[in-house]
């Protein structure tokens, strides 16, 4: 068994070597770049222009033209000479979450824009992932991927394929994934800074992520070992001694809200709805609460934490969810559906007359609506 | 009704497959918890289950990508609609003080956690299931490679809940066959050994009493 | 018009595992080739290729100048095939409406349905007795029809995979120390005629081989013959 392992160790030593075609390029991306055709790095971002060619056909895709001005505009600031091998691509999912394709490729999730409270929190974001993509860490995380992987997978097949060499390889990667990410964290903050983005407002990105996670109390802790980013703790400590140091420095303050909502907002309702529908309304409820402090009539957000409250259905939500659906009424521009939802909760909880109430009023605020019958069939059981 | 369509129905239900006369013709498919429907000749079934003693069938005419019919019967509560045989889905359950909007957003939710994308429900109301009161509603998605997708769905709130779905694209297969869905659910018979009067399911459940007769002890 | 390499992806995975072999076309009843003009031409949907190299642990990475190569060589191959028969081919752009879209998304899916149920060792369908084959992407496929003059339309992908020197090594180290060979790569290839007056898939090939090596054009040369086989077309 040890002659195996130490031949296998040796093999796995000359496999390290072995695999693939390492381009030769400079670290960072410069403009008009291309990648020699035989090199991994070009099998890469072959799967990038079809990964992007799929994102811009799916049902996904959000065309709007402001929002997408409004994005290019954003990134091609941050990108600074390299503007022009970047495009924006916008998709509505509910994870919050930004990347950037080796081919120049930068995806923005929907669920990122609606937890953003203004420009300056999308721009260090932006920047940070503006950051993978110029300093090539798809490339250098692949190649050490590969490399790592060919000689851990032979010594995990002749161990007898037993988990710890794997997990050896795992961790390695992970840590090696921790470094990119912090050296993005630092690029993106310097980039957004240099524009003139307020720096205290990286730390705010980072504080709402861990208040959001925290009011989930299903949410495991991952492993440290295993993470492939920085703790958010760890993340929160960086950002806020850079701050500080930034702070002395630059007079840097800049914002960016106005603009920013008034691309963000009219499109925030359909997003809304996705979050919800995620199921996880803990986390919802959380991310609506700390909207709503900025804009405590909107009748949307309003609704929506009616829902996250109606559809959570724990002990006190259906109190909860009433007191939001009649702050949406009493709000601005409160969906129909809130006096409908407002009848559900209080058909629920035994109270006829408000039940009754809340659906004469969807009744005639939306005469045509198709689930008409429904609400009838509810009157009638309560009788009228 | 009465004594001879039941000892009718227990017959049948002894028999593997109840035929009816012609080869070729619609046939009598039983789907569970006491309910039949017609089933013609193009569709091929598939059993899957019992998750804790339940059946669901599956239904196809050109593969489940192109049309798929789903009868899940008689689910209990504190269970989910779908089997989740490996238990990692943490899908939503089935509550008996449900309102037909709960059930419907309990399919919705456990349609999402299965993957499908983008899922909007849409046209709530009441339909007749059998000799009670189903709800029925449409709704659409798209599933993960982007195709857009159609459906429809009948539930039933009878001291157990049953489901019965239809998906299929919307690009030619869903409106070409709809018209042999809306077969299957005009032919739905229901067999109640206890019969509830159906509007008042739920205002029973939620202890409110609207005019509606005290309910029998089920053991559901 | 590309074809989403995810689809593909997904179509590969209902295949059968290592010791597949090339199975047979199959065409539907009845077919009777005819061209709505004198001029006849049939519309290219892809192809969508894909060409990888097998790394040691066994992954496949995409190599963008063998499937540019390969790419080339089928497209080359298959003109030639339709040319000796007068036919021109015209090369799919890009899908200009959603319409068209759900159109290529929805030949994935038939073809999904087509590998599941029309194989033997697949569910067989009560709706296809007798061996029939009867699929079809309904009339809204004469939305192609209209916009590139063309009566047919023939989508085609192919993926194919090649051992890298580590995974060579690997392979030779597993034989030497357990006995057993590591996987190596593989050729599949799917190809569907299908009528854009009714949307009827008309003919429907699927290949599966160890062999060929697509980055050469006489190897692509006999891939490609043996994917249009009995193409009626």
């Amino acid at each position: 068994m040890r002659g195996r392992y130490l031949s296998g160790l040796f093999l796995a030593a000359s496999l390290f070597n072995a695999s693939g075609n390492v381009s030769q390029a400079a670290e960072t991306i410069v403009p008009g770049y291309q990648p020699r055709m035989d090199s991994d790095e070009a099998g890469l971002w072959l799967e990038a222009d079809q990964l992007e060619s799929a994102l811009r056909q799916s049902p996904q895709h959000v065309a709007d033209e402001a929002l997408n001005d409004y994005l290019e505009t954003l990134v091609c600031g941050l990108a600074g000479a390299q503007c022009a091998s970047i495009r924006v691509l916008a998709i509505e999912t509910p994870e919050s979450n930004a990347f950037c394709l080796p081919n120049g490729t930068m995806v923005v999730q929907t669920g990122l824009l609606l937890r953003m409270e203004n420009e300056a929190q999308l721009a260090f974001v932006l920047g940070h992932e503006l950051a993978h993509y110029l300093k090539r860490h798809s490339l250098t995380h692949h190649e050490a991927r590969r490399n790592i992987e060919g000689s851990m997978h032979l010594l995990w097949m002749l161990s007898g394929f037993t988990l710890l060499p794997k997990l050896l390889a795992d961790g390695w990667l992970a840590a090696h994934d921790r470094d990119q990410e912090r050296e993005a964290d630092a690029d993106g903050f310097n980039a957004a800074v240099g524009l003139g983005y307020d720096p205290r407002q990286a730390e705010i990105i980072w504080s709402n992520v861990e208040q959001e996670e925290s009011a989930n109390p299903k949410r495991s802790s991952p492993s440290l070992f295993l993470a492939d980013h920085p703790t958010n703790k760890e993340r929160l400590a960086a950002m806020k001694q850079r701050a500080g140091e930034l702070q002395a420095q630059m007079q840097a303050n800049n914002l960016g809200t106005e603009a920013f909502r008034a691309v963000i907002l009219p499109l925030r309702s359909a997003w809304l709805e996705q979050e919800i529908n995620r199921g996880e309304f803990s986390e919802s409820i959380a991310v609506l609460q700390r909207l709503i402090k900025s804009d405590p009539g909107d009748g949307h957000l309003q609704y929506y934490l009616g829902e996250s409250y109606r559809r959570r259905n724990e002990k006190g939500d259906n109190d909860r969810a009433l007191a939001a659906y009649r702050a949406a009424i009493a709000g601005t521009n409160a969906p129909v559906a809130a006096h409908r939802s407002l009848g559900l909760v209080a058909l629920k909880s035994g109270q006829k007359t408000a039940a009754r109430e809340a659906f004469h009023q969807y009744l005639a605020l939306a005469p045509d609506a198709n689930d008409r019958p429904t609400v009838e069939y509810y009157l009638k059981t309560i009788g009228e | 009704m009465g004594i001879k369509l039941v000892s009718l129905f227990l017959l049948c239900a002894t028999l593997a497959g109840c035929q009816s006369v012609a080869p070729n013709g619609p046939r009598i498919a039983d789907v569970g918890h006491g309910i039949e429907v017609s089933r013609q000749a193009a569709w091929t079934v598939q059993e899957i289950g019992p998750p804790r003693g339940k059946h669901q069938y599956i239904w196809t005419v050109d593969g489940f990508a192109l049309n798929e019919m789903v009868f899940t019967t008689g689910i209990s509560r504190g269970d989910p609609i779908f089997p989740d045989p490996q238990d990692d889905y943490d899908l939503p359950v089935y509550h008996a003080t449900m309102l037909p909007d709960e059930v419907m957003e309990l399919v919705a939710a456990s349609l999402r956690k299965f993957g499908y994308q983008q899922l909007r429900t849409d046209s709530l109301h009441p339909v007749p299931f059998g000799t009670a009161t189903g709800f029925r509603f449409s709704f659409t998605y798209t599933t993960d490679d982007g195709l857009e997708m159609k459906g429809t769905a009948v539930i039933a709130q009878r001291g157990g809940l049953d489901v019965i779905l239809f998906t299929a694209p919307t690009e030619y297969y869903f409106d070409h066959y709809l018209p042999m869905v809306e077969d299957v659910f005009a032919s739905i018979r229901v067999f109640d050994v206890d019969v509830t009067i159906p509007a008042c399911e739920f205002a029973n459940a939620l202890s409110l009493s609207f005019g509606c007769p005290t309910p029998k002890k089920t053991s559901n | 018009m590309e074809r989403s390499s995810a689809t593909f992806a997904l179509i590969l995975l209902s295949l059968c595992a290592a010791g597949c072999a090339t199975t047979a076309a199959r065409t539907a009843r009845d077919v009777n080739i005819q061209f709505s003009s004198p001029t006849k031409r049939v519309l290219l949907v892809g192809p969508a290729v894909e060409l990888s190299e097998v790394t040691t642990s066994g992954e496949e990475e995409v190599r963008a100048d063998w499937t540019a190569a390969a790419g080339e060589f089928i497209v080359k191959d298959i003109s030639a095939h339709f040319a000796a028969t007068q036919t021109e081919l015209v090369i799919a752009n890009k899908p200009s409406t959603p319409r068209e879209v759900q159109l290529v998304k929805l030949q994935g899916a038939v073809e999904r349905s087509i590998l599941d149920h029309a194989y033997s060792g697949g569910r067989p369908l009560k709706s296809k007795k007798g061996g029939t084959f009867d699929w079809t992407l309904g009339p809204g496929a004469d939305a192609l029809r209209q916009r590139y003059g063309a009566d047919y339309a023939l989508f085609v992908g192919v993926h194919d995979s090649y051992t890298s020197t580590g995974r060579a090594v690997l392979i030779a180290t597993t034989v030497l120390f357990l006995g057993v060979p590591a996987p190596g790569g593989r050729q599949y290839g799917l190809a569907s005629l299908v009528d854009l007056r009714t949307g009827n898939v008309i003919w429907f090939n699927e290949l599966s081989t160890r062999h060929g090596d697509l980055r050469t054009e006489a190897e692509a040369q006999r891939s490609v013959n043996d994917l249009l086989k009995d193409i009626p077309l």
